[in-house]
C-alpha cells in the first residue's frame, strides 16, 4: 500500500499496538466503543478541504445559497462519520468450526457475525493479515433475536499442529466513503493441523497381528449379509423397496465387512526424522481406515488402542498432529 | 487489491453519471453552448464505453482534449478566473475526468467535482427552483456514493434512495444550525472578481435624461415591502434614494460633498411630525450602497447609517438579497441650511439660457419661494407638456432649454430636471431624489412589492417655513402616475406584456403570481438576506454578541443535534428473551471450563457433550437444560418463579 497522509494515524496506532492491545483473545467478541477505530479516509480528507473551499466561498461572496448547500454537505459528512461508527458497533464475531485438515491444504476458519440489531449492516470486510477482505452484508433483524452470517477465511497451512486463525480486521467505509471504521479481532480459535500424509506406498501399513476374520455389524457399504427390520434413520437406499412392495413390513438390507483385521501403527516402524514419521504415520492411519481394518497407534510418548471409524480415525490424526508440540 | 482500486459496477457508474447531469443540468442556462456540448459529449462517451465497448481516450487524445478545452475557456472567457470561467473550467474538468473514469479513485473524485458544481451553481442563481434543483442534484450525488460504497448484490432499483434521503434528512438540523451560527463576514476576504455578481439593474450614482426611463418597462421587482400597520396613501409612497446636488447643465450627480456620507450626529437632521411609520423593507441587490426608505427614514438598520441628505447607506454595496427594518416619518421638518449647503443648492452652469432667463425673470419678480414654485408647476400643467416613457432625445449642450420650450415631452427625471433648474434660477434652493414611487400591493403576502418600472424621480425645495419639502413636477402633468402606479400606465401606453394575453385567465394567473411573489419573499427575507448584518442582530437576542460566542453556541448545539440523532436513530435491538439470555450465560459459563459451545448446537445435544467430557458438571448441567427446555420449548408459559429457579441452578453451575 502506498504511504499517504491518511495512512499515518493508522500507522502510529499499529506502531503503538493500541489495536492489538484492545484485542484481546476471545472466543467471542462484541464490537463497542473500546475497540472500533474511526479515521477519515484519504478520500475524506479531500472532501474536507473541498467543503473548505466551498465555505470560503460562500463566506467571500456571502452567499446563502452557496451556504447552505456547504453546511449540507459538511452536515452529510459528519452523518457519514455517525453511521460509518454504526455500520460495526454492537456486531457479534464468534468463532465457528473449522474442520481439521491435513498439512499443506487450506484451512477454512468459520467466523460466525452476528447482526443483534435492526439495522442491516453493509459492505463489510473481514480481512486476515494481507489476505484479500471477504466483503459481506449483514440484514437487520425483524423478528429474530439476530441475523448471523458465517464467513469462511481461508488461511492456508504450513506446519501442522494447532494453527491460531490470529488478528482478524473488520472494515468498512459504508457509506460514503468519507470514513473507514476498523476493528481489530483476536478471537480464541484454533484449528487442527494433521500432518501431511506421505505419498501411498506399500510398506506404510504393517500388520503386526495378522489377519482375524470376523464378521462385525458395522453396517458398512461393503456386502449383503442379510434384512432387519427398518429403523428410523436407516438410510432409504437401504431399504429393500422390493421386500416392502410384497409385505406391509419396511426391511433394511444389512451391509457388514467380511473381513475385520486388526492392525498396529507404530512409530518405531518407520525411519527417517520426526516429521518423516509422523508423515507416514498418517498416510498408515488413512490406509488403515479406508481398508476398514482395526488399528492402534504406537508412539512414544502414547498409545492408542485398536479400534476403527471417523472418531477413533481423528484421535489418532491429533494425537500425530500434537505430537512434540506443547499446549 | 481492495475497493480503492476496483474496477466499477454497471450500476455504480449509471448512478455516478445520473448524478452528475443533475449536478450540471442547471449550468445549462449560463455556460456557453459549446462547453455544455463538451461535458455532455464526455458523459456519453463514457457511457458508451461501458454499455458499447468503445475504447476510453488514451493519453495522447486526453492531452490534446485537455489542452484543447482549456484553449476554448481562454478564448471565450479571455481568462480562467473569477466565476464564468471558473464554472466554465470547472464543467471541463470534469468532462476530461469522466474520460478517464475507471476505478473507485477516479469516481470518488468525479463526484466530488460534482459537489463543487453543485456548490458553484449558487453564484449564478439562488431562485427557489434552482435551489430545488441544486439539492436534488445533493441527494442524487450521495445515492451515487452510496452506490458506490454497498454490496453490489442488493436489490430494488431505488435501494440506495432510502439511505441517502434519511442521511439528508439527519443532515438538515446540523446544516440550519450552521446556516444560522456560522459567523458572516462584514467583508469579502479577498476582492471580488469583476464578475462576482449579476448584472443589476436599477438606479446608478448619476443621473442623466432617459436615465430612469429605460427603468420603466423592467418587471424586476427592486424591493418588497411589510408595514407593520396600514400602508400610507398610493401617493405618499416615495422611497427614497440617492440624492443630487450637482449639476453640469445635462448630468446630475451626487457629487462628492458631506451629503453622501453618515451624518456626524448619527441622527437625521430632521424634526418628525405626525405618526411613524413601521416597516420592513426586502432589498433585491443593487449593487450600489443605498438602503431604500420611505420619505423620510428617521431611524437607521442595523450595518446602515442617516446621511445629511436623509437616505440610508451601507457599508457595502447590496450583493445579495438584504432585509431591514426602518421607521419613517411622512410630516417632518428640516433644520437651517448652512452656508455651504445654501451654496451648492444654488449651484447652476451656463447652460440652458432660456430656462435660467425664466427663472430669473421670476426672482426679479421677487416671488416669494412658495410662489415660485406654484408658478413652475402651474407652467408643467396650463402649457402643452406631455409624460412619456420613449421621450425624444435630448440633444446639443441645453438639454433642459430643449426640453422646455421645444419637445416638451418626457419621463420623470426630464421634469425633476428641468423643475430644479428653474427654481435654483428662481433662488429657491432645490435638489433632485432618485428612488421609486408606489408599488403594487401582494394580497397574499400583504406586502407591496416595488419594481424597477417605479422608478422615479423628484424634486426637493427648501422653503423657510418647512425646510426641505418635496415637490413632484410629474404630478403636474400626469398625476395618474403618481395615483395609480406605474403598472396602470404601462397597461394604457400598450407596453406592459402581462397585459397581451391572458385569455380570459387574468385572475388566476394574477392569484398563481402573488404567492409565488409571496414565496419569494419569505425565501428572500428569511435565507437569503441572512446576512452579517441580520445575524448579528437575530443572534444579539440570544445574548450571542461576538464571534467566539457564535461559534462555541455552534459547537455546543452541533454536538447536542448529535447525540440526539444518535439516540433517535439507535439500531434498536430486538428485545431479548429472558431465557435467552440466560442460556447465552449458560455458554459463557461452560467456556469457563473448556466447554466451547457453537450457536448451531442445541441445549439438548451441549447437555450431553458436558456429560461425557465433565461429568462432574453433569448434575448442574442437566438440571438446567432440563429446566430451560421445559421452559423455552414446553407448553405452559413460564413464570417469574420459574426464573428464578432457573437462575439459582445457573448460579449453582461451576461452584
Amino acid at each position: 500500500m502506498s504511504f499517504s497522509l491518511a495512512t499515518l494515524p493508522h500507522r502510529l496506532y499499529r506502531l503503538l499496538g493500541v489495536e492489538r492491545r484492545r484485542a484481546r483473545r476471545d472466543r467471542v467478541v462484541i464490537l463497542g466503543r473500546n475497540r472500533i477505530f474511526i479515521l477519515p479516509s484519504a478520500q475524506g480528507l479531500l472532501y474536507a478541504a473541498l467543503t473548505f473551499v466551498m465555505l470560503l466561498g460562500a463566506a467571500n461572496y456571502n452567499n446563502s445559497l452557496a451556504f447552505i448547500l456547504t453546511f449540507v454537505l459538511i452536515a452529510l459528512g459528519l452523518i457519514a462519520l455517525l453511521q460509518t461508527y454504526r455500520n460495526l458497533a454492537g456486531l457479534r464475531l464468534s468463532a465457528g468450526r473449522c474442520v481439521p485438515i491435513f498439512q499443506g491444504e487450506t484451512a477454512h476458519f468459520e467466523v460466525m457475525v452476528e447482526n443483534p440489531t435492526r439495522a442491516a449492516r453493509h459492505a463489510l470486510a473481514l480481512q486476515r493479515g494481507q489476505d484479500s477482505p471477504l466483503v459481506f452484508h449483514l440484514d437487520g433483524t425483524v423478528t429474530t433475536a439476530s441475523v448471523s452470517c458465517t464467513i469462511i477465511v481461508p488461511v492456508q497451512t504450513e506446519r501442522r499442529g494447532l494453527l491460531t486463525l490470529g488478528l482478524l480486521r473488520l472494515h468498512t467505509r459504508y457509506p460514503l466513503g468519507l470514513f473507514r471504521a476498523w476493528v481489530y479481532v483476536n478471537l480464541d480459535f484454533k484449528c487442527l493441523v494433521y500432518p501431511r500424509p506421505a505419498a501411498p506406498s506399500a510398506n506404510t501399513l504393517r500388520l503386526t497381528s495378522g489377519m482375524r476374520g470376523r464378521i462385525t455389524d458395522t453396517d458398512g457399504n461393503e456386502d449383503f449379509i442379510g434384512h432387519r427390520a427398518y429403523r428410523l434413520g436407516d438410510s432409504p437406499r437401504h431399504v429393500d423397496w422390493k421386500a416392502a412392495a410384497r409385505s406391509d413390513a419396511l426391511l433394511s438390507k444389512r451391509f457388514g465387512s467380511q473381513q475385520q483385521a486388526q492392525c498396529w501403527l507404530d512409530w518405531h516402524d518407520h525411519e527417517g526424522d520426526r516429521e518423516t514419521r509422523l508423515s507416514r504415520l498418517c498416510r498408515a492411519v488413512l490406509d488403515a481406515e479406508a481398508s476398514g481394518m482395526s488399528y492402534g497407534l504406537k508412539l512414544p510418548t502414547l498409545v492408542i488402542a485398536p479400534a476403527h471409524g471417523g472418531a477413533h480415525r481423528h484421535q489418532c490424526l491429533r494425537a500425530l498432529a500434537l505430537f512434540g508440540i506443547k499446549s | 487489491m481492495s475497493i480503492t482500486s476496483a474496477p466499477l459496477t454497471r450500476r455504480a457508474l449509471a448512478m455516478l453519471l445520473l448524478a452528475l447531469t443533475a449536478a450540471a443540468a442547471p449550468h445549462a442556462f449560463h455556460l456557453p453552448l459549446g462547453i455544455m456540448l463538451f461535458v455532455i459529449v464526455c458523459g456519453l462517451w463514457r457511457w458508451m464505453v461501458e454499455r458499447a465497448g468503445w475504447p476510453l481516450p488514451g493519453r495522447t487524445l486526453r492531452a490534446v482534449l485537455t489542452i484543447a478545452a482549456l484553449s476554448f475557456v481562454v478564448l471565450i472567457f479571455g481568462t480562467v478566473f473569477g466565476r464564468d470561467a471558473g464554472t466554465a473550467l470547472l464543467s471541463v474538468m470534469l468532462g476530461l475526468k469522466l474520460l478517464e473514469l475507471r476505478n473507485y479513485r477516479d469516481a470518488m473524485l468525479t463526484l466530488f467535482l460534482g459537489c463543487f458544481l453543485v456548490v458553484v451553481m449558487a453564484f449564478h442563481s439562488q431562485e427557489i427552483p434552482v435551489a430545488i434543483a441544486l439539492l436534488t442534484a445533493l441527494l442524487l450525488l450521495t445515492m451515487a456514493l452510496i452506490e458506490l460504497h454497498r454490496d453490489p448484490s442488493a436489490r430494488g432499483p431505488m435501494r440506495n434512495l432510502q439511505p441517502a434521503a434519511m442521511m439528508l434528512l439527519a443532515a438538515a438540523p446540523l446544516a440550519a444550525l450552521m446556516f444560522v451560527l456560522f459567523p458572516r463576514l462584514p467583508a469579502p476576504l479577498w476582492g471580488l472578481p469583476a464578475d462576482a455578481h449579476g448584472k443589476t439593474t436599477g438606479l446608478s450614482e448619476t443621473m442623466s435624461p432617459g436615465a430612469i426611463s429605460q427603468l420603466a418597462t423592467s418587471d424586476e421587482i427592486a424591493f418588497r415591502v411589510l408595514f407593520d400597520g396600514a400602508p400610507p396613501a398610493a401617493e405618499d409612497l416615495y422611497w427614497r434614494g440617492p440624492v443630487f446636488w450637482h449639476t453640469d447643465g445635462r448630468n446630475w450627480s451626487v457629487g462628492n460633498h458631506p451629503g453622501m456620507t453618515a451624518s456626524p450626529r448619527m441622527r437625521p437632521d430632521f424634526t418628525p411630525l405626525g405618526a411613524p411609520i413601521n416597516y420592513t423593507v426586502m432589498l433585491e441587490p443593487t449593487g450600489q450602497s443605498w438602503l431604500f426608505a420611505l420619505d423620510l427614514p428617521y431611524t437607521a438598520p442595523a450595518g446602515g447609517v442617516q446621511t445629511e441628505d436623509m437616505f440610508l447607506l451601507t457599508g457595502q454595496p447590496v450583493r445579495e438579497p438584504r432585509h431591514y427594518a426602518v421607521t419613517s416619518y411622512s410630516a417632518h421638518r428640516t433644520p437651517e441650511l448652512s452656508a455651504a449647503q445654501r451654496e451648492r443648492a444654488l449651484q447652476l452652469p451656463d447652460a440652458n439660457p432660456r430656462t435660467l432667463a425664466l427663472g430669473r425673470a421670476w426672482q426679479e419678480e421677487g416671488l416669494a419661494p412658495e410662489t415660485a414654485l406654484q408658478r413652475a408647476l402651474a407652467h408643467f400643467h396650463n402649457e402643452e407638456f406631455h409624460y412619456t416613457l420613449s421621450p425624444p432625445m435630448l440633444s446639443g449642450a441645453d438639454p433642459v432649454d430643449s426640453f422646455m420650450f421645444e419637445t416638451r415631452a418626457g419621463f420623470c427625471e426630464h421634469y425633476a430636471a428641468a423643475f430644479t433648474v428653474l427654481m435654483r434660477a428662481a433662488g429657491v434652493p432645490a435638489r433632485i431624489v432618485t428612488g421609486y414611487q408606489g408599488g403594487e400591493r401582494n394580497p397574499i403576502g400583504d406586502h407591496l412589492i416595488v419594481r424597477q418600472r417605479d422608478a422615479h424621480a423628484w424634486a426637493e425645495v427648501w422653503l423657510p417655513a418647512q425646510g426641505w419639502t418635496r415637490v413632484d413636477p410629474t404630478a403636474a402633468v400626469a398625476p395618474e402616475r403618481i395615483q395609480h402606479g406605474s403598472a396602470d400606465l404601462l397597461a394604457r401606453s400598450g407596453i406592459n406584456a402581462r397585459t397581451r394575453y391572458d385569455f380570459g385567465l387574468r385572475p388566476l394567473l394574477d392569484r398563481v403570481s402573488a404567492s409565488w411573489d409571496a414565496l419569494n419573499t419569505r425565501w428572500n427575507a428569511w435565507v437569503l438576506a441572512y446576512g452579517p448584518d441580520a445575524q448579528s442582530s437575530l443572534l444579539a437576542r440570544f445574548g450571542l454578541r461576538s464571534w467566539l460566542a457564535m461559534t462555541l453556541a455552534l459547537a455546543g448545539t452541533i454536538a447536542i443535534v448529535l447525540v440526539l440523532i444518535t439516540l433517535l436513530t439507535r439500531s434498536a435491538r430486538q428485545p431479548r428473551d429472558p431465557l435467552v439470555e440466560l442460556h447465552t450465560r449458560f455458554r459463557s459459563r461452560l467456556a469457563r471450563f473448556g466447554i466451547m459451545t457453537e450457536a448451531s448446537e442445541g441445549p439438548i445435544a451441549l447437555a450431553h457433550r458436558v456429560r461425557q467430557r465433565n461429568p462432574e458438571l453433569a448434575a448442574n448441567v442437566d438440571m438446567f437444560t432440563a429446566l430451560y427446555v421445559a421452559m423455552r420449548y414446553g407448553k405452559k408459559n413460564h413464570t417469574p418463579s420459574d426464573l428464578r429457579h432457573l437462575r439459582r441452578t445457573l448460579a449453582n453451575l461451576g461452584r
